[in-house]
């Protein structure tokens, strides 16, 4: 009853169900039709005349059979020629595609429904040194895109551009995210030199006037989409759903920086859920890496040296400097990630700027054995460590019977101290700093360890190892 | 002219020099065309919370705030979007030692699929 009601949507109708009726009409005409089925038959096949019959004597070739069969392999044959076309083991093929596929769905709906104009928000006016700004980011994108043949001057380019991006966020209410983007900025910069050190220094130019037009195309159009549908949206008040964090921050949360507050706290899982990313990612490089040795050039083509003879000393001391002042600083910025601009994110990168500054400073081998990584692998426990914290953090919530991730905050009044506010969401902060920290280590570090032992000549490994 | 414009014109730059990059044949401009599209939508999405000035999304401050959301979201894009960008170095880096070409289809162009070590 149950199953007929749902499969029918409503009510089935009534019926009633038995195995034996009794002798009525419906039998009656059942038993007429199967007699009457079975006499046809026999008097049709008498002799066997029924199975004699041949339809290509009446069809030719256009049986059942044939119909089918020729169908089913021209379909085949068709797809097959239809992958062959489409699948041709080229990357800038399937990308060009994927682009094109990406902007006309995007702009199918635009162009066929009311295409919205700028809006009537009240707009920021232009201030010189923003239009400065903007001109040096312009400069720096046609300069990519022309010059881009240069490996080592792009990447200077490239850090040009993230600069830029720290400068809007900075510009535009947004501390937290400048810090993070600078020192991002810093330490994919070191992991872009490290891994052009074992790539050509120059692209070759090979790509034909047709493609580098297609390409422009194409650049142009997506380029041009997405930043009318930014000024359609920025033109344009907002409602947003963020007013509920910036009202609960403070009571529910016990931080007065929203950002971080969201973080670690209102939106915690999420965040969970991006450190496991960091962590996959790292360890991804790992696997990746594993088993790949490889000689680095130690000049470059215009004979410069990649690698210092012995590190400089003025290197060596500042370095040592300023590790224990960047850890207190990253303390500091740790500690009032609640409150102001910092938080875990922001304190583990800064760590590993720091470290990262040793690596260079005293030769990877070297500051791994300070730190106790055991040539870098040592590092994915520490990323196991970081994402147990905040793992066990979100659990510790059950013991008092709330939800996952649910956090609390008490402020104690120590002596000497004063009151002070402790979050158990400062707890998961630290998984977050000690996994942001363990990830980016073991990136750059696995990087490191491919040319380990450059000083003496290795065998390249197969046939096909890296020739200088 | 206003503020706005310039960003929505910078992303929209940006993200352009981004697409041609990552159209190049060789895994270096890609990986920059990756970083270069990285940024634009980091912006993008940053905007989504529109611009304001002087209005921190900090407690202490009275006045205007900007809002948070965006921004926490992406923090965290920021952070991943170098994991990745780790992790896509170290793919180009494996697969020039594996294949002795640095064109992204894993050969040199002419030369057939699986005569690692070609040379053009």
């Amino acid at each position: 009853m149950v199953a007929a009601a749902a499969m029918l949507g409503t009510a089935p109708p009534d019926y009633t169900l038995a195995i034996w009726h009794g002798l009525n009409l419906p039998l009656l005409l059942s038993v007429l039709a199967l007699a009457g089925g079975a006499g046809l038959y026999f008097g049709l096949a008498r002799g066997g005349r029924l199975h004699r019959l041949n339809s290509e004597n009446w069809f030719g070739v256009l049986t059942g059979l044939n119909l089918f069969t020729h169908g089913y392999d021209r379909l085949f044959n068709m797809a097959g020629r239809l992958t062959a076309k489409l699948e041709t083991s080229s990357l800038q093929r399937y990308i060009a595609l994927t682009l094109i596929a990406a902007l006309v769905t995007a702009a199918a709906p635009l162009l066929m429904g009311d295409v919205p104009g700028t809006g009537s928000r009240t707009l920021l006016p232009v201030s010189l040194p923003a239009l400065a700004v903007w001109s040096l980011l312009l400069l720096s994108c046609v300069w990519l895109v022309l010059r881009h043949h240069d490996r080592f001057q792009s990447v200077v380019v490239v850090g040009v551009v993230g600069l830029v991006v720290a400068l809007t966020f900075v510009s535009f209410s947004a501390p937290d995210l400048a810090l993070t983007q600078l020192t991002v900025e810093v330490v994919s910069t070191v992991l872009l030199l490290m891994g052009l050190a074992l790539l050509p220094r120059q692209s070759p130019r090979e790509s034909s006037t047709v493609r580098r037009t297609r390409d422009a195309v194409l650049a142009l159009c997506g380029g041009a989409g997405i930043a009318w549908l930014a000024w359609v949206m920025l033109t344009r008040d907002h409602d947003s759903i963020a007013w509920y964090f910036l009202n609960q921050s403070a009571i529910a949360g016990g931080g007065t920086n929203v950002v971080n507050v969201i973080l670690v706290d209102f939106r915690g899982y999420d965040t969970f859920g991006e450190i496991a990313v960091l962590g996959i990612a790292a360890v991804g490089v790992l696997a990746l890496m594993d088993g790949m040795r490889t000689r680095r050039p130690t000049r470059d083509s215009d004979g410069l040296p990649w690698t210092f003879a012995t590190q400089p000393l003025m290197l060596r001391v500042a370095a040592r400097v300023v590790l224990p002042l960047a850890l207190v600083i990253t303390l500091y910025i740790f500690m009032r990630g609640h409150n102001l601009p910092g938080g875990g994110f922001i304190a583990g990168l800064i760590t590993a700027v720091a470290l990262v500054l040793q690596f260079m400073a005293m030769g990877q081998s070297r500051a791994e054995a300070l730190l106790r990584a055991e040539s870098g692998k040592r590092f994915v426990r520490w990323i196991g460590v970081g994402l147990g914290i905040a793992g066990l953090t979100g659990v510790g919530a059950f013991v008092f019977g709330q939800p996952f991730l649910t956090s609390a905050y008490v402020h104690p009044t120590l002596p000497l101290l004063g009151g002070i506010p402790l979050a158990t969401a400062a707890l998961f902060d630290l998984g977050v700093y000690i996994t942001v920290v363990g990830s980016t280590l073991l990136t750059l570090s696995t990087l490191g360890s491919v040319t380990r032992d450059s000083s003496t000549p290795a065998v390249p490994r197969a046939p096909n190892g890296i020739k200088a | 002219m206003s503020l706005e414009f310039l960003v929505a014109t910078g992303i929209g730059v940006v993200a352009a020099a981004g697409i041609y990059l990552i159209l190049r044949g060789r895994t270096w401009p890609v990986v920059l065309g990756l970083c270069l599209l990285g940024y634009a939508v980091n912006v993008f999405i940053f905007a989504m919370g529109r611009l304001w000035q002087d209005a921190a999304p900090i407690l202490l401050a009275t006045g205007r705030i900007a809002d948070p959301l965006p921004q926490a979201l992406v923090l965290t894009a920021i952070v991943i979007g170098f994991a990745t960008t780790g992790f896509v170095i170290e793919m180009a880096l494996r697969s020039r030692h594996e294949s002795g070409s640095d064109h992204v289809d894993g050969h040199e162009p002419g030369h057939g699929p699986g005569h690692p070590g070609d040379k053009p």
